[in-house]
């Protein structure tokens, strides 16, 4: 008689499955992190509005001959036979300190210097310079002249530049134009 | 299951006695961070007329009025027509700032612009509770210089913030 031999059989079917969920779930309590407590959290703001500038000019006549554009921007003077002379303000009219600039024409050859510039409000008057003057030259260009003027520094918001036009009896037109007004260098504005 | 059988089937004493011992006073704590205007100026004064290259300070102590020390994380934010024009430069000095200058040792947090979809943020480290372990923080606001010149009459607005968060879950045994 042979021995019996004893047969260990393999669990199959739902058993098998059932135990095999069992270990997963046993598995993953043993390996899943501790918990952590839930953070508390909690912030402060400070805000502050900025704004920034316009650039702009513009042309005022104060007193004496030609006319200013609507818009401020050109300013001209014409004459045939008599002498004329206009006062002219560029003033910035930015909200911030900037360097106005124009351009000149003077569609004649015959004058040579036309525009005078004054560091203070023109005495009409007397027609005089209480502060110091300067003269815009110009280049001489086909049938006409023409140059630039440019703040030498940047002007406070309002202030200005004074210019004083003036025609010979013999020269056609002068004219005065604005160019893009020039921003002042990047500055420290904590305090202001 | 089997762990609901072992409870259910505890045998109770017939002698049944208590005692109890107090506890010292148990408190939670407290997640407070503040933003301190600091070195005379105030940082919600606004700035008009601004210009390309200009740039302004700001003096805020970053101070934890929480109970415990925990890490703050800094942010600034500009939203409007300056958005992504603004330049924000984030320094530390391990004394109060006097003026621009610090007399102790000055460190930087972190440079960066902000933009619409992403604000600029950094960390503050960790600071502790109180005002003398306050962090004197200096914010440079720089409008960039390429600033186009459609930006002209523009406006907007700069916020800066800090967060902190407090995590628990220590041994507290010793207390």
């Amino acid at each position: 008689m042979l021995p019996r031999r004893r047969v260990r059989r393999a669990i199959t079917g739902p058993a098998a499955v059932a135990g095999a969920v069992l270990a997963v779930q046993v598995g993953a309590l043993l390996v899943a992190p501790a918990a952590q407590a839930a953070p508390w959290q909690d912030s402060a703001s400070r805000s502050a509005v900025l704004g920034v500038a316009r650039l702009a000019s513009e042309l005022r006549l104060t007193a004496g001959s030609g006319s200013v554009t609507p818009d401020a921007a050109r300013y001209s003077l014409s004459t045939t036979l008599s002498a004329a002379t206009g006062y002219v303000d560029l003033v910035n009219t930015s909200g911030a300190a900037a360097v106005p600039s124009v351009t000149v024409t003077l569609g004649s050859l015959v004058a040579a210097t036309p525009v005078t510039v004054c560091t203070q409000p023109w005495n009409t008057v007397a027609d005089t310079c209480p502060g110091t003057p300067s003269t815009v030259g110009l280049s001489r260009l086909v049938g006409s002249q023409s140059g630039t003027y440019t703040a030498p520094a940047p002007l406070a918001p309002g202030e200005a530049a004074y210019l004083r036009l003036r025609t010979s009896g013999v020269a056609g037109q002068v004219t005065v134009v604005t160019n893009p007004v020039l921003p002042r260098p990047g500055t420290d504005r904590t305090s202001a | 299951m089997a762990g609901a059988a072992l409870v259910g089937t505890g045998a109770y004493s017939g002698w049944d006695g208590t005692t109890k011992v107090d506890s010292g006073t148990l408190a939670a704590g407290v997640v407070t961070p503040a933003l301190l205007d600091v070195n005379g100026g105030t940082f919600t004064t606004g700035i008009s007329n601004l210009l390309p290259g200009d740039f302004f300070y700001r003096y805020v102590d970053v101070r934890n009025a929480g109970s415990a020390p925990s890490t703050f994380t800094g942010s600034v934010t500009v939203t409007g027509g300056l958005t992504g024009y603004v330049q924000v430069e984030a320094a530390t000095c391990t004394v109060a700032w006097v003026g621009t200058s610090c007399a102790g040792t000055p460190s930087t947090l972190g440079t960066g612009t902000p933009t619409a979809l992403l604000p600029f943020t950094f960390s503050h480290g960790t600071i502790g509770s109180g005002a003398l372990a306050a962090q004197h923080v200096r914010y440079k606001f720089t409008f960039v210089d390429t600033a186009p010149l459609t930006l002209q009459g523009a406006t907007g607005t700069i916020s800066a913030a800090v967060s902190n968060t407090v995590v628990g879950g220590l041994d507290r045994t010793g207390g």
